[in-house]
């Protein structure tokens, strides 16, 4: 019996998924600053022996502006990057959880303790057509302080916005390593310890007062360093037409490649192809991928496999996506020597 | 600017309401406050509660309305019936109204029918109709069996949520 066995880092395609985008967003509700509640009370009686009924004084209540904010971020999980790179985006959304009309000022903030690596500044853009993904070019690019968002908080279709906070991902990182980076906004209105009266500063001359979030609010995302290696192990065992293991003329040979990846992140669109050795013939309807037969003629979706259609002289296996530390690949083919 | 008007006129009312007291001459008299609730915490770590006169509220601010009846005539009140509207903003806290030995009646569609809490129902929005719950309530109503003598002053109190 000949066996042998090699493993090598694949250069097989490796894309990251696009960052997806949370569902659902926490609208403010809260009575608009401004209004006047106003109550009367009624009472009815029998005095005498004839009704009578009264009314209160109606006393009024008027709502104050209430300053809150919410930062939420959307990304999912940690984006995963390469290192170097450029323009990785962390998606959020800010909140007017107040009641009236606030600006906020946005600042992002790289240099979280903790993690293994600082993201490095690009910019932060709005997120201009309500895609909810970072378009270049189209999406708008926030100016510190002269385009802070205006949000209102009693209009669900304009209080609250998506931001895109753009780092670049230094070079020379290990994979698996983190780098935390944070979205603060900050109302212009005012900012202080829950309950701060800002006499004047509302809505309609009323007085603000600063809500439960202190008038500022964060939320932070982790950059993933992500490469994913691919290894294959590939073995074969021969079998002679008498029974035994001799690499003759008319010997079928079954080649086993194992394939599997490690790291951090997905082999996306994975495919394999090995070629048919000189001097022998691929035998028809040979090939298996975990024990299951494939087709040799290219028709997906019966199966992502084909003989000599991808590539002439060679077995073709679309793997898809192989999550790094998920269950091995086991792909089999038989030849027979010429 | 009607918006502004309106609130002019309201505020003008509730001053000369209070400057001249608000009855119908002769019979019982009724006056209302507002007060905001301000929770502490004491030093044993318990929770204080403070009232304090509700000019200005954000949402989730706790109100106490408290209504006071007196009979300024010279006969009994019979059949006294308070009956208090939840502004719409606000919401009534659960059990926070206090009966005074009244009966507490609530309603759910803005007056026009009131009842006991559990007889209370709401249409949900395929057409069939669960318990009223307590953010359902629109007003609020106390019942007095026993009359008002002359002179005599009757207090009842209900604390809302500004949502």
């Amino acid at each position: 019996m000949k066996q042998t066995a090699f493993a090598r880092s694949s250069a097989l395609t490796l894309v990251i998924a696009a960052t997806l985008i949370a569902a659902g967003d926490a609208h403010a509700l809260g009575t608009a600053a401004g209004t006047d509640i106003t109550n009367t009370a009624s009472v009815t009686a029998d005095v005498g022996g004839s009704p009578v009924t009264a009314t209160s004084n109606p006393h009024v209540v008027t709502v104050a502006e209430l300053i809150d904010v919410d930062v939420t971020l959307l990304s999912i999980g940690n984006v995963l990057v390469n290192t170097p790179a450029t323009a990785q985006v962390l998606t959020y959304r800010v909140t007017n959880t107040g009641n009236g009309i606030d600006a906020f000022a946005l600042t992002v903030n790289d240099l979280i303790v903790g993690d293994d690596f600082d993201p490095l500044p690009n910019n932060v853009y709005f997120d201009a057509n309500a895609t909810g993904l970072y378009e270049a070019g189209l999406d708008t690019l926030y100016v510190p302080g002269t385009n802070d968002p205006v949000l209102d908080a009693n209009l669900p279709a304009s209080d609250d916005i998506v931001v895109f906070v753009l780092s670049d991902i230094p070079a020379a990182l290990a994979s698996g390593n983190l780098g935390d980076s944070e979205l603060l906004a900050a109302s212009s209105t005012g900012i202080g310890l829950p309950g701060t009266v800002i006499a004047g500063a509302g809505e309609a001359g009323t007085d603000a007062i600063v809500g439960t979030t202190g008038g500022d609010d964060q939320d932070q995302g982790t950059y993933q360093v992500s490469s994913v290696a691919l290894a294959i192990a590939k073995s074969s065992v021969v079998a002679d037409p008498f029974g035994g293991a001799q690499p003759i003329p008319g010997a079928t040979i079954t080649y086993t490649l194992v394939v599997t990846a490690t790291g951090v992140g997905n082999a996306d669109a994975t495919t394999l192809t090995d070629a048919i050795p000189a001097n022998t013939t691929y035998v028809a309807g040979s090939m298996t991928r975990n024990a299951a037969p494939l087709t040799d003629a290219s028709d997906a979706p019966v199966d992502d496999a084909d003989f000599a259609v991808t590539t002439p002289a060679a077995i073709s296996v679309g793997l898809g996506s192989l999550p790094a530390g998920g269950p091995a690949e086991t792909i089999t083919f038989q030849v027979t020597i010429n | 600017m009607h918006k502004n008007w309106m609130r002019g006129a309201a505020m003008f009312a509730a001053l000369l309401c209070a400057a001249s007291a608000s009855a119908e001459a002769g019979s019982v008299e009724l006056r209302a406050k507002a007060e905001k609730r301000l929770q502490m915490l004491r030093p044993d770590g318990t929770l204080g509660e403070l009232f304090v006169p509700a000019g200005k509220v954000v949402p989730g601010d706790v109100v106490a309305y408290t209504i006071e009846a007196r009979n300024i005539s010279q006969d009994n009140a019979d059949r006294v019936v308070i009956t208090d509207p939840i502004p719409e903003q606000m919401q009534y806290l659960d059990g926070t109204a206090e009966s005074a030995g009244a009966e507490l009646l609530f309603s759910v569609d803005r007056g026009f029918r009131f009842d006991r809490p559990e007889n209370l129902t709401v249409a949900n929005e395929d057409g069939t109709r669960r318990p009223a719950v307590a953010g359902d309530y629109t007003h609020v109503r106390w019942v007095f069996a026993a009359p008002l003598a002359p002179a005599e002053l009757r207090s009842v109190r209900f604390l809302a949520k500004l949502e």
